[in-house]
């Protein structure tokens, strides 16, 4: 299982992808699935045990994740499940 | 959705048809562009797609799951991400490590989502080839190295130009496929059903 990472535009994706891989983190590109979302756009692939660290690696560089969901593939075929966020929100 | 700009009739729709107990949707727009979207939309999640005109700038689309004039192997399963698109008989030339002309930091993502989609076609091209800078996504290191083992795996040949490696020094770190030279290069080129060039 992987864990998706989406983002409001490109920017953010690009620059989520740019800041996890300075991390140290096994993060993945992919296209965003047309079940979480229509239309162009990419998102990020992290293992499960590295999503708390990229969640917190994002939120300091002030790059916002729109969505977290799991991937869970079986027969070739993709399944994506919204994630709860777990990670309380430091803005305020 | 009378209005709104261009993503959001699609988004709308889509978050919608997520609800295990829609049947369907119906949606106003007021141009083609979203009407091709949504259109796009329902062949994507396997649902029927209709749209009325009334009047200028005035649509009414309406999609239904499940419909039964679809055959059932033209319905996406559950969950699949993308069209079932085959690549059989293709050769896709690679010769740079990024996708596109423009930001190369756009590029090299947009290369890393390109092999990721390539590696979930239910049939794959039957050979990619890397040149020049390209050959950098199949070496050690690599980020993309994943999605070329998963299409060695499905009997993908993949083949690097070993001239380009020697110029990158990386000749001993190609993690994937095999080197090949510019006769082993145009041959493969030549006997493919078709070419896909980056």
């Amino acid at each position: 299982m992987e864990m998706i990472l989406t983002f409001e535009n490109t920017n953010f994706s690009v620059k989520g992808e740019h800041l996890l891989l300075r991390g140290g983190l096994d993060v993945k590109v992919m296209p965003l699935p047309t079940t979480i979302r229509a239309g162009c756009g990419l998102c990020l692939r992290v293992p499960p045990r590295q999503l708390a660290e990229a969640e917190t690696i994002l939120a300091d560089a002030g790059v916002p994740i729109e969505g977290v969901y799991s991937r869970k593939t079986e027969n070739g075929s993709s399944t994506y499940l919204p994630v709860e966020r777990g990670v309380p929100c430091e803005d305020d | 959705m009378l209005g709104k700009p261009c993503p959001m009739p699609v988004l709308e729709a889509s978050k919608a048809l997520a609800a295990p107990d829609r049947t369907g949707v119906t949606v106003l727009v007021d141009n083609t562009v979203a009407t091709a979207n949504l259109e796009r939309l329902a062949a994507n999640l396997g649902c029927a797609y209709a749209c009325n005109s009334q009047g200028e700038n005035h649509y009414r689309v309406t999609i239904t799951k499940g419909d039964l004039s679809v055959p059932a192997d033209a319905v996406l399963p559950e969950g699949k991400n993308m069209p079932a698109l085959a690549a059989e008989g293709a050769a896709v030339l690679i010769t740079s490590d990024q996708m596109g002309r423009g930001s190369e930091e756009l590029g090299k993502i947009l290369i890393k989502g390109f092999l990721f989609a390539l590696a979930e076609l239910s049939v794959p091209p039957k050979t990619l080839l890397f040149l020049n800078a390209g050959v950098k996504l199949a070496v050690e290191g690599a980020n993309t190295l994943a999605d070329l083992q998963v299409l060695a795996a499905k009997g993908v040949d993949i083949l690097a130009c070993g001239t380009c490696l020697n110029y990158y020094q990386l000749t001993d770190k190609l993690a994937v496929g095999q080197v090949t030279d510019m006769m082993g290069i145009a041959s493969r080129l030549a006997d493919a059903d078709k070419v896909i060039s980056l």
